[in-house]
């Protein structure tokens, strides 16, 4: 877990550390500020090649979810018969379905949706996971016991298992498919903040704030939580494609939103009975979640590389060494 | 380490216990009422009082949970609502087909996965490695039914007549049949896996590769094929040991969608077909035997990463 | 002492050298720019001669020991030469590379553990270099590791080869590293730091082992330590780095004897000494901090830091200067003009040691026993493992006093400290603070018991959180306590952080932008800004250099001249004790088998653990010489202690069978100084410091 996101730490065997660094002089000015720490992050960003072209995915992702419905050309649910089944052309460029709408247009208003359920139900997963896994993690004993044998047995179902047994008993609408993949995600995120605060319970820090007397509640969310932040900023960007690829495969089945809404997953569904009559009815939406989670997996990944103390490797591979 | 053994397989116990009361209490929740939610809106009240008998619904939660458990423990398995059939043989045969998918690309996933992940490892930041790290995370990032979805596109006959598309034959009746079918769902579940094994060995490869025992090793004058070979291979694997187990499970979960895709007969499906008709049994059981699996291959992968480990072997 | 006969080489530095490294420097691509690690350095090790090269951290000197070997890393780079036997490592290809490494060039490293192998038995580990460099089949390869590790002085080599790393103590792994470099009679050994982080007394082992297999190997040593004590000890020439340069380089005896550079001369003068050296004088730290080596200033690369700075200095880098001999040079332009290291010691005392006031802080017979029991243990009813962490500890601390708590790791002295500051609970005995009992204060008392006792940690990188800002860190007692209005508080942040010496401007700075000096002033800051009565300091130097070592305890000193503080003082190092303490108390595996005033402590009767220490202390004076005591094996796990006298498993002077049936009493030798041992009191008068310098034996009857 990331304590001190810009120190060098032990560079390990292949390179002896350049030692100037360890105890030595900060070039003055250089993190000082705020905004200068701020710059130096950007500057990481952009050296880290999965966490720009991640950034460029999930960035376009967001402003077509924003955006989506004012520069569609055409509306993604009214039905047009006659034109079933269109190729791509340059009206329809992601052709037409069996009800003659057009593709391309429900694949942009998809974004929205798409976008919607995974932030909702990323953070509906972030906030049952992190409270849980910060208490499990601080203050141990029987509730940890208990909350990790039960995030256990939760995690012995794959995740789409357990997603269908609770579908199964919440029935399957686009709100459920919130609360879904939140439960489902949620012990996950609750290991992670649970591990990263059995490491902080030990620093130093923590123990002066302990004998300073604080209260838990101070110790917790003033002392450990903001050390949680780097990992969970990085979880958080791959849950969001874990949940859109979660959330799109219960649609795929049948069990997530309903028809006629513009569901990436359901269009997939919806296209099975015509892949080889009309393939892009599968391609072209499948297209689009693929680019959609591969954005959200490169930015958690190229975030992680950058907030993770073991950078050191990041910045080999940005120099091309 | 007989003592770790005995604390793995008491937790899970524990584990599964605790997930047959999950399992049980999932579908105890279901809202309004059942009977008539199993039996659809046209139903009469003598049916749904029957159905609602024939489940033990009468009965209090705890009591018909215990009933289920001992049964369940027992191998009976109870009767399928919608089949109408005894749910253990189906179960079994339905596991059986997945676990010719489940075995067959978990054969591809270890040769090709360990050994890409330590050509990625030892080339790392060269072109290989790069190639190889875009793949796994094509294969990390892309959901079974999109890739599954363009591999029938492809070789199913959209766009090249290869192999069928979907479907299922017994290998007792025709191993070509059996054989072709397998080919692309084997295919999707790989990629899918195949990933995370990369991934993890690579990354493993890495860091050992920047021990102090490795440098040790070329101080030593090790050629660079012992220091891989004889020190660092050996640490490095272990953790791909755990990856694969865990992908174990992984697979079972994927199954549901990838059978679905191909039209093929196994757990996945069966559980699929139990959730869009809430036949309840029917579900509990299958998804019970899939954490049962799950556990299992976790609790091998747990023993062996011990037997492996002198740290721990030794303690 | 164990030291040879000064060789004959030292006359004769015409012979062709084995090593010559030759304006060598090495240079680390990093985003900040280029590290400019070791620049022009050239030294020479002669056939069989110990060439030790000492100097803080960022001083370069493991990246000479990594350029010799000719690894860098992919971000590394070297230029010049270094020349063994002719050929220049940095240019030999690969094949040949290896043929040397490992062959005729070994290396032993700091942190033995990380360098075996976990998956392969250390004696296949150390045959190993045989399989490589002779072509010698596994099993004859294997046998010759168990005679090598014989002669490592390895209890039980047939066993302990088959086994792994991790089921072995720290010395032994040690050994394991240091057969392995010399089983293929390598003609140039690197030891690169390789008793950092051991127990002194497992340092002192070592040390004897590296002494006793130069004699029987012959082979060259090139020996890198940041102690000097250490270096004093083994070395036949040093050379000091500093900041990537070789400042200074001369036999052992004519540098410490007349260290003429001012980086030699303030590093010596920093470290308390052991023996002689007047207790009460103020130590001399090194002003300010290491150069950014990115960003090389003109210039000598120490003026910055030099109290005899001149305009000069900033203008060019001096060169190495040939002094009486072409043996000790020296890069420095008034090297004739500098004092000596008697002359150099900062003036005026400190203080007075002191008694004592009133008792602020006292614990009665306090233990701490871990329970290790999980929940496994519960449902198959095993007997929990018991952990005896401390075993019966009173303490009474004074106001205005410091109580040193000494021993090797695993005592539980810092356990302890964690105790009193209420980190933990005991399990049994009582904590009593101004009178009352800590354990049935109420919530109001308790919030003062905890502001009036603070702690200072031992890591600083840890210590601090990273998260937030020093004037954040420093304000927090002043806010919890309430000791100061929202308005008042940048005020008191700026004052609190001069009493420690920093600039109100690091109020701004995160933690990460901190040296590890700057860090601890920061720790003692927060732990002053609650006012305390009493501040519990675990090992607050032993993650610093020594030179900021010095500051560090020159600050300690004047708060508590301030405030009249008390510390309790938690270290493993003799030497700052001696210097800072008023009492000490020797612990081993959770009891207490000395306790006395630093005077009595370190002069006899000793207890023989005592005595022990003492002698395992490299002392950084080649012309100390002190009777030889050595500990056998590790400290014993504290789940299985041993019985009776805990110590008598290692005990040297084990006075008979009584030793393993009963605890010791603890006798008082003299008013307040307790020993517990069995062995009668004049048994235990023997004076270790058998030195040739006088004036030492005087120092303790001075005051």
């Amino acid at each position: 877990m990331s304590t001190s996101p810009s120190g060098v730490h032990d560079a390990t065997g292949v390179s002896a550390p350049p030692p100037a660094t360890e105890g030595a002089a900060v070039a003055p000015g250089m993190q000082g500020s705020r905004a200068g720490r701020w710059r130096r992050f950007w500057e990481d960003v952009r050296r880290t090649p999965s966490a720009s072209v991640g950034l460029v995915i999930v960035a376009g992702f967001f402003i077509l979810s924003l955006i989506g419905p004012y520069i569609a050309p055409h509306s993604p649910t009214d039905f047009d018969i006659a034109n079933k089944f269109g190729r791509p052309t340059l009206a329809h460029p992601f052709g037409t379905d069996p009800f003659g709408r057009d593709v391309f247009s429900r694949v942009i208003y998809g974004a929205r949706l798409s976008f919607l359920l995974a932030a909702a139900a990323t953070l509906f997963s972030l906030l049952i996971g992190t409270p849980l896994g910060l208490i499990a993690g601080y203050y141990q004993g029987w509730l940890d016991e208990v909350l990790m044998r039960v995030t256990d047995a939760l995690l012995a179902l794959p995740s789409i298992i357990l997603a269908l047994l609770i579908v199964t008993t919440l029935g399957s609408s686009a709100f459920n498919v919130i609360l879904v993949v939140g439960i489902v995600y949620a012990p996950r995120i609750a290991r992670v903040i649970r591990s990263g605060t059995l490491a902080l319970r030990n620093e130093e820090f923590v123990q002066a704030a302990r004998a300073r007397g604080e209260s838990g509640a101070y110790i917790l969310f003033s002392e450990v939580l903001p050390n949680t932040i780097a990992p969970l900023i990085v979880e958080a960007s791959i849950r969001m494609g874990f949940a859109i690829l979660l959330a799109t495969s219960l649609s795929f089945l049948g069990l997530g939103v309903s028809p006629p809404a513009p569901d990436w997953g359901l269009m997939v569904n919806e296209a099975r009975p015509h892949i080889f009559r009309a393939p892009w009815l599968t391609i072209f939406p499948s297209l689009v979640i693929a680019l959609t989670i591969v954005g959200f997996n490169l930015l958690g990944d190229g975030l992680r590389d950058i907030l993770d103390p073991r950078r050191v490797w990041t910045e080999r591979r940005s120099e091309g060494v | 380490m007989a003592v770790l053994i005995v604390r793995r397989l008491g937790s899970l116990a524990v584990t599964l216990l605790l997930l047959s009361v999950i399992v049980f209490g999932v579908t105890q929740v279901l809202p309004g009422n059942v009977a008539q939610m199993i039996l659809g809106p046209y139903s009469t009240p003598e049916t749904q009082q029957a159905l609602e008998k024939n489940l033990k619904l009468d009965e209090p939660a705890w009591q018909q949970y215990r009933d289920w458990l001992t049964h369940f423990v027992r191998g009976d398995w109870g009767t399928s609502l919608r089949l109408g059939q005894q749910i253990r043989p189906i179960l079994l045969l339905r596991l059986q087909n997945s676990a010719y998918l489940a075995l067959s690309s978990l054969i591809g996933v270890v040769f090709f996965g360990i050994g890409l992940g330590i050509l990625a490892g030892i080339r790392q930041n060269r072109p290989t490695d790069h190639l190889i790290a875009l793949f796994a995370f094509l294969g990390i990032s892309i959901p079974a039914f999109v890739s599954g979805s363009l591999l029938i596109i492809l070789f199913g006959g959209g766009v090249w007549n290869l192999l069928p598309g979907s479907g299922y034959r017994s290998p007792t009746e025709d191993v070509r049949g059996w054989l072709t079918r397998l080919v692309l769902p084997t295919i999707t579940l790989m990629l899918l896996l195949l990933a995370y094994v990369i991934r993890m060995t690579r990354s493993s490869i890495i860091e050992v590769l920047t021990t102090n025992y490795i440098r040790a090793a070329r101080l030593k004058g090790a050629s660079e094929r012992d220091v891989i070979l004889r020190h660092a291979l050996r640490n490095a694997l272990l953790p791909t040991v755990t990856v694969i187990a865990i992908n174990i499970g992984f697979m079972l979960g994927s199954v549901v969608i990838i059978e679905q895709i191909f039209a093929y007969p196994g757990i996945g499906s069966l559980i699929l077909f139990a959730v869009s008709n809430r036949d309840l049994p029917l579900l509990q059981a299958s998804v019970m035997v899939i954490g049962i699996v799950t556990g299992l291959a976790n609790l091998v992968a747990d023993v062996l990463y011990m037997y492996l480990n002198p740290r721990i072997r030794y303690r | 002492m164990f030291r040879p006969a000064t060789s004959a080489r030292e006359a004769s530095p015409s012979s062709t050298p084995l090593l010559a490294v030759d304006h060598l420097s090495v240079t680390y691509r990093t985003r900040d720019g280029d590290v400019r690690a070791v620049r022009d350095i050239s030294f020479d090790i002669q056939p069989g001669e110990t060439f030790g090269l000492v100097g803080e951290s960022g001083s370069g000197k493991s990246s000479v020991a990594m350029a010799i070997m000719n690894y860098l890393g992919v971000n590394g780079h070297a230029s010049g030469a270094v020349r063994y036997n002719g050929d220049d490592l940095l240019t030999l290809p690969p094949r040949d590379l290896r043929r040397l490494r490992g062959g005729k060039v070994a290396m032993v490293y700091q942190d033995p553990m990380s360098s075996l192998n976990p998956a392969i038995p250390v004696g296949d580990q150390i045959g190993e270099v045989l399989r490589i460099h002779q072509g010698m089949p596994r099993q004859a390869a294997f046998d010759r590791a168990v005679t090598m590790m014989r002669q490592m002085h390895i209890p039980d080599p047939e066993i302990n080869a088959r086994r792994y790393a991790h089921q072995l103590s720290g010395g032994m792994q040690q050994r394991v590293v240091i057969a392995m470099a010399l089983i293929n009679n390598p003609d140039l050994l690197i030891l690169d730091e390789p008793t950092t982080g051991l127990d002194v007394t497992t340092e002192a082992t070592i040390l004897d082992l590296v002494a006793e297999l130069r004699r029987q190997f012959g082979s060259a040593i090139l020996f890198i330590s940041h102690d000097l004590g250490v270096i004093a000890q083994i070395s036949d020439r040093v050379g000091v780095m500093y900041a990537g340069e070789l400042v200074e380089v001369g036999t052992t005896h004519a540098l410490f004897a007349r260290p003429r550079h001012p980086y030699t001369l303030a590093l010596l003068s920093t470290v308390p000494k052991l023996t002689g050296g007047d207790l009460d004088q103020r130590l001399n730290p090194i002003p300010g901090r290491l150069p950014d080596l990115a960003h090389i200033p003109q210039g000598c690369i120490f003026a910055p830091r030099c109290r005899f700075v001149q305009a000069r200095c900033h203008e060019a880098q001096p060169p190495l200067f040939d002094m009486d001999s072409p043996e000790h040079r020296v890069a420095c332009y008034f090297w004739e003009a500098l004092p000596l290291p008697e002359e150099f010691r900062e003036s005026g005392i400190v203080r007075a040691r002191s008694a004592g006031g009133d008792v602020v802080l006292a614990t009665q017979d306090v233990k701490i026993h871990f329970q290790e029991r999980g929940f496994w243990d519960l449902v198959t009813r095993r007997p929990p493992a018991l952990v005896r962490a401390v075993d019966g500890l009173s303490l009474t601390v004074r106001r205005g006093e410091t109580v040193g708590l000494v021993g090797e790791s695993g005592s539980g002295k810092t356990t302890f400290g964690k105790v009193l500051v209420r980190l933990y609970d005991p399990t049994s005995g009582t904590i009593t603070f101004g009178g009352e009992n800590v354990a049935t204060m109420d919530a109001r008392l308790e919030r003062t018991f905890r502001k009036r006792v603070q702690f200072i940690f031992q890591n600083p990188d840890s210590a601090l959180n990273p998260r937030k800002r020093v004037g954040e860190i420093v304000a927090r007692p002043l806010r919890l306590y309430g000791l100061a209005t929202e308005k008042e508080i940048p005020a008191r942040v700026a004052a609190l952080l001069e009493l420690v010496q920093l600039r109100p401007e690091f109020a701004d700075r995160l933690p990460h932008e901190l040296s590890g000096g700057e860090k601890q002033r920061v720790g003692i800051a927060r732990a002053f800004a609650a006012e305390p009565d009493v501040v519990v300091a675990d090992e607050p130097l032993s993650a610093l250099d020594v030179s900021v070592q010095a500051s560090i305890l020159n600050l300690l000193l004047d708060l508590q001249r301030r405030y009249g503080t008390a510390y309790v003082f938690i270290s493993h190092d003799l030497n700052t004790v001696r210097w800072l303490c008023d009492r000490v108390v020797v612990m081993y595996l959770g009891n207490v088998y000395e306790t006395g005033t630093v005077r009595e402590v370190f002069a006899p009767p000793y207890h023989p653990y005592t005595e022990a220490l003492l002698s395992a202390i490299p002392v950084s004076d080649p012309a100390v010489s002190r009777e030889r005591i050595r500990l056998e094996g590790p400290v014993p796990s504290s789940r299985h202690p041993p019985s009776g006298c805990k110590f008598h498993t290692r005990c040297p002077r084990k006075w008979g069978a009584i030793c393993e049936q009963e605890p010791p009493p603890a006798r008082e030798v003299a008013p307040g100084h307790f020993i517990a041992c069995h062995r009668p009191l004049e048994t235990l008068m023997n004076d270790i410091f058998a030195t040739s310098d006088d004036d030492t034996v005087a120092s303790f009857d001075d005051n």
